[in-house]
């Protein structure tokens, strides 16, 4: 299948819009990845190669406080690798077998609400869950997040932790599959929503219990840096310390489709 | 070109010491392994997923027992170097599972 060409993975990408998660968000956007931005990626931890088409990315700058939040790999062999589709959209593809990008702790015990925005093609279900984004090592037992591609199966998964796991699931999304995924979670109010392509499709109001979310690295595609991981392509992700309000998710589903032309 | 790597788990800690001697990195053989992905690996493995010209001349060389010239400024013992390549099982252009349903081995799921 061509890519590039209005739907399909990896649309054109000069079809992006003026709105940006910092323009909709604010100072709630806490983190950034923005792969169709080239100066935010080298091929080394030194950051003194910058990133090219076909080569490993060993480090990333978040576009939210890029001098203090990063993604990292020191381990050639588990670097994702920059690819460009035939429409100009830039991912990482990450192998399914050992790559994986991890942050310093990022802080989020201000807050017990979260907004979780994706873009992701996942190509094989490897193992029984892949992690495509995981707040801490485990989110089974830690106050994080993690969005799984799949969890099992055809499913996705967004999952939340506060005192208790609450998460949702929605089948139907045999690999290889390209998506717009957004997680919403909020503790104190037992909220817990998947999105999928601008559509909610699961829910889970099981009591979160009480308190904020942690304080954790950020591990991209691979479970605690070390375990389980996901197999695809990322073409960009963020997140809000907040619930977004359904005109913000709109504006920011519409603002990933743009590159990923998921629906 | 991808290239797998699969060492005995023996030699785990001299393949990535090797590994960080050549500037790759200080856990390169990361994924445990064994005959039908149960505890305890019995191997563990890596998947480079672009395998330069270089690293690939690398390999060839020290498949034919030259030690590349980094390791010995690094001091890497040449012992820990014969050992490793004698335990080394190297594919190239092939899936990671291909390699391992072809070892004989599988991943867990942890």
């Amino acid at each position: 299948m061509p890519f590039g060409f209005g739907f399909g993975p990896g649309r054109a990408a000069q079809r992006r819009g003026a709105s940006t998660p910092a323009s909709i968000f604010g100072a709630n956007l806490r983190v950034w990845f923005d792969n169709q931005d080239l100066s935010t990626m080298w091929q080394d931890v030194a950051m003194t190669t910058p990133a090219a088409v076909g080569q490993p990315v060993a480090m990333q700058r978040c576009k939210v406080n890029p001098a203090t939040f990063y993604r990292s790999q020191a381990t050639t062999a588990q670097r994702p690798i920059l690819r460009q589709t035939a429409g100009g959209v830039y991912y990482l593809e990450c192998d399914g077998v050992d790559d994986g990008l991890e942050t310093p702790t990022i802080d989020f015990s201000n807050t017990d609400a979260l907004s979780v925005f994706a873009g992701l093609r996942k190509l094989t279900a490897v193992g029984t869950t892949s992690p495509f984004m995981e707040l801490s090592a485990n989110v089974d037992s830690n106050r994080g997040f993690a969005i799984f591609a799949p969890s099992s199966g055809t499913q996705y998964m967004f999952k939340a932790i506060g005192g208790v796991t609450a998460s949702t699931t929605s089948a139907g999304f045999a690999a290889p599959h390209t998506a717009v995924l957004t997680g919403l979670d909020k503790i104190g109010t037992d909220t817990c929503v998947l999105r999928v392509n601008g559509a909610q499709v699961g829910t889970a109001a099981t009591d979160q219990g009480a308190g904020n979310f942690g304080n954790y690295p950020l591990y991209y595609f691979r479970r605690g840096g070390v375990g389980i991981t996901f197999n695809g392509w990322d073409f960009g992700s963020f997140i809000v310390d907040r619930l977004a309000s359904d005109t913000e998710m709109a504006a920011a589903e519409t603002y990933l489709n743009r590159f990923v032309g998921a629906y | 070109m991808n290239i797998v790597l699969i060492i005995p788990a023996g030699l785990k800690h001299s393949a990535n010491a090797l590994g960080a001697a050549m500037g790759w990195g200080p856990e390169s053989y990361s994924v445990p392994l064994s005959s039908d992905g149960a505890e305890p690996p019995t191997h563990y493995g890596l998947n480079l997923a672009e395998a330069s010209d270089v690293f690939l001349a690398m390999l060839a060389a020290a498949g034919n027992g030259e030690m590349p010239q980094e390791l010995i400024d690094a001091g890497y013992p040449p012992q820990d170097f014969a050992a490793v390549m004698a335990g080394l099982i190297v594919r190239a252009g092939v899936p990671f599972d291909t390699a391992l349903a072809d070892a004989g081995l599988a991943r867990g799921t942890a």
